[in-house]
């Protein structure tokens, strides 16, 4: 067996089991700007989208810049490689459910079901559950992607890695029960995540509490719930204002 | 697995509650309603419209074919419809869940409206009551050029909102504009004011521009949220039962609203150097308001000889409060249509367009519902894009599957060398 089929047998053996060697110190590639953007013009392709401009060298790894205004229809995306890899994000797979990811965020604009109390969390539901199941269908390696958002923190856009982590296996779950080679139906999906999600609805909403009482608590034993604006970058509006208020 | 899915609302008069949300899955197969009831046990109904039930029935009546059907209503005008999904083959618990959420994004949509409708008619009763959501226009395209100060869904309802929910910030962009006037104490009054001073630029240009960011940002926040946040609302206090019994007498009620309609609908003949029209025939409707004429053209050429009916009707009998029977008036209906199309479309179009009315088969020879809900959904959806710009109810203008037309009848008027010919037509 040549070296190289070998690193390809054992890459494909890690495919879904991920643990934090293989996500950072394994499996990696070297990540070129053309590779992203021959795979975005492959993945947008396969939303029905047309391909988003990318511009790299962002301070986010990946961040999604929607349509600002009716006259101006172009969805843009920014990367950032070296962040992506020291996110974890150090393969070709895992950049491609990444921007699996981001485009399912593009692909579903303006639709919020409002069946989770807090919709951005719905919205990466969504994210995770389409890019998991595509990724699947696609026979790609989503084991890192998975493993990376599972071990995500709670914020007030994102939900827990636990209930990340879990949308994706359902999305994983649900392309495997479709027959090998089938073509990959968006709608299918979307319907197989809508069950997931109202039959979810009462757990997600459950850590969407607990996540408002941390916070909360938090915020008790900070006294003050002042935001200080002091802290932020020059730009910030509020902050010049306060600065030209003190002169 | 379904390939072919369509949502049809057909408001329908009148069911019982018992009825409300119950998915009929007609020649569903045992095993998928026994997923799909296993579905609904695990789904949180009180993130729902309605608490969803199943039931399985293999009738096969003679228009209905395999699929899921439910009875809703308009929670806030209860208002009742059909909601039919046409399933091919198996049906799923996905499908249903996607019937679902189909059905509520469309009442949520519907409830959008009427809240606008609220906040427009009734800015008193609307600032009221409605403190703690934000209604979106249609597109949703918020932005600075909107004109905050007209005190309707984009002045009262979101500056409560916003100053509400962002407080602190908002706090301060007032006091930058505003000076020592802001204070917290009224916050929905500093909002306007804020508001008003962006849209006029009547400031400090510099802080202005600022302003206008922050409360952009703010503005753009809201959006995310408010759809959710509306249904809520309505939902907490549908128990409210005198809230929405002004609600829907000021607002929506069709009849109170006539009575209060300022625009004039208007049949012409068309010019004659003016190009034929496959839609819309030799007339033309126009709608005025205070001197400006638009013109009224519904996409559909049924839609067209279909209003024009109601019209005509509406004139002769302006107490009639049922719809019109088209299978009784079929013959009066094809003579106007003649009329209407003489030379531009072939006579024998008229049978086909008649018989797909009511119901029509597809290649494979399984019924689908008639197009009658697509030609009085062009309508409503015409009416109401030009009613908007008016800043008017449309709804006294026009029919549904259960009610005739409301407005008053000096309001409609069929120029002279044609009036004649209209008013010869009957329908019964
Ligand atoms: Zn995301």
């Amino acid at each position: 067996m040549y070296s190289s089929d070998f690193a390809t047998f054992m890459k494909w053996q890690r495919r879904e089991c991920a643990n934090i060697f293989n996500v950072f110190f394994q499996d990696t590639n070297i990540i070129t700007e053309e590779c992203i953007q021959k795979e975005l013009v492959f993945l947008s392709d396969l939303f029905g989208l047309s391909t988003p401009d990318i511009s790299f060298g962002s301070d986010a790894p990946l961040q999604v810049e929607l349509p600002s205004s009716s006259k101006d229809s172009t969805t843009r995306i920014k990367c950032n490689i070296c962040k992506l890899q020291e996110c974890g994000f150090n393969n070709k797979e895992a950049v491609v459910a990444c921007l699996c990811h981001e485009l399912s965020h593009i692909y579903s604009l303006g639709q919020s079901y409002g069946y989770c109390e807090n919709e951005h969390w719905e919205a990466e539901l969504y994210a995770d559950f389409m890019a998991s199941a595509i990724m699947t269908m696609l026979n790609a390696a989503g084991g890192k992607y998975r493993y990376i958002i599972g071990n995500g923190i709670a914020t007030r856009t994102h939900p827990y890695g636990e209930i990340r982590q879990r949308f994706a296996m359902a999305g994983r779950k649900f392309a495997l029960s479709m027959s090998k080679g089938a073509t990959i139906n968006l709608e299918d999906i979307e319907g197989e995540y809508l069950l997931f999600l109202l039959t979810n609805t009462k757990e997600i909403n459950t850590y969407l509490q607990e996540h408002k009482s941390e916070i909360n608590h938090a915020f008790d034993s900070n006294e003050s719930l002042e935001i200080d604006y002091m802290k932020y970058q020059d730009t910030n509006l509020i902050k010049q204002y306060l600065l030209k208020q003190k002169i | 697995m379904i390939n072919k899915f369509k949502l049809i609302n057909h408001p329908v008069s009148y069911t019982s509650n018992e009825k409300i949300g119950v998915i009929h899955a007609v020649g569903a197969e045992q095993s998928a309603v026994k997923q799909m009831k296993e579905a609904l046990s695990l789904m949180d109904s009180s993130k729902m419209l309605f608490p969803y039930r199943i039931n399985a029935e293999d009738n096969n009546l003679e228009d209905f074919n395999r699929g899921l059907y439910v009875y809703v209503t308009n929670i806030l005008t209860k208002e009742v419809y059909l909601a039919k999904a046409i399933c091919d083959d198996k049906v799923l618990a996905s499908d249903m869940a996607k019937f679902i959420v189909s059905i509520e994004i469309d009442l949520k949509r519907l409830l959008a409206h009427n809240i606008r409708c609220l906040a427009v008619n009734s800015p008193e009763l609307c600032s009221k009551l409605l403190t703690s959501i934000y209604v979106p226009r249609q597109n949703d395209d918020i932005c600075i050029e909107h004109d905050y100060s007209t005190q309707t869904a984009l002045g009262v309802v979101p500056a409560s909102s916003i100053a509400l929910e962002n407080s602190n910030e908002f706090l301060l962009v007032s006091k930058l504009v505003l000076g020592d006037e802001a204070s917290e104490d009224n916050l929905i009054e500093n909002f306007i004011s804020l508001c008003n001073a962006i849209y006029n630029k009547d400031g400090d240009p510099e802080k202005l521009k600022m302003a206008e960011k922050i409360v952009e940002k703010l503005l753009k926040n809201m959006c995310s949220t408010s759809e959710a946040k509306m249904v809520n609302f309505v939902r907490e206090r549908s128990e409210d039962r005198m809230f929405f019994k002004n609600f829907v007498y000021e607002c929506l009620d069709p009849e109170q609203l006539a009575t209060k309609a300022q625009v004039t609908i208007y049949v012409k003949k068309k010019m004659k150097d003016e190009a034929v029209s496959k839609n819309q025939g030799h007339y033309r409707f126009f709608t005025e308001k205070g001197g400006v004429h638009k013109p009224l053209k519904f996409g559909r050429e049924l839609s067209n000889v279909y209003m024009l009916m109601y019209l005509i009707d509406h004139v002769k009998q302006p107490n009639r409060k049922q719809p019109i029977n088209l299978k009784v008036n079929i013959e009066e209906f094809k003579r106007l249509y003649y009329d209407l199309f003489n030379g531009i479309r072939d006579a024998k179009d008229i049978n086909h367009i008649v018989k797909e009315y009511f119901h029509r088969q597809d290649k494979s020879g399984n019924f689908r519902s008639g197009r009658k809900s697509e030609y009085l959904d062009a309508i409503r959806k015409t009416m109401q894009e030009q009613f908007e710009e008016y800043n008017e109810s449309y709804l006294p203008y026009i029919m549904t599957g259960s009610t005739h037309l409301h407005v008053p009848i000096d309001k409609i008027v069929f120029e002279d060398d044609i009036k004649e010919a209209l008013l010869g037509y009957n329908f019964i």
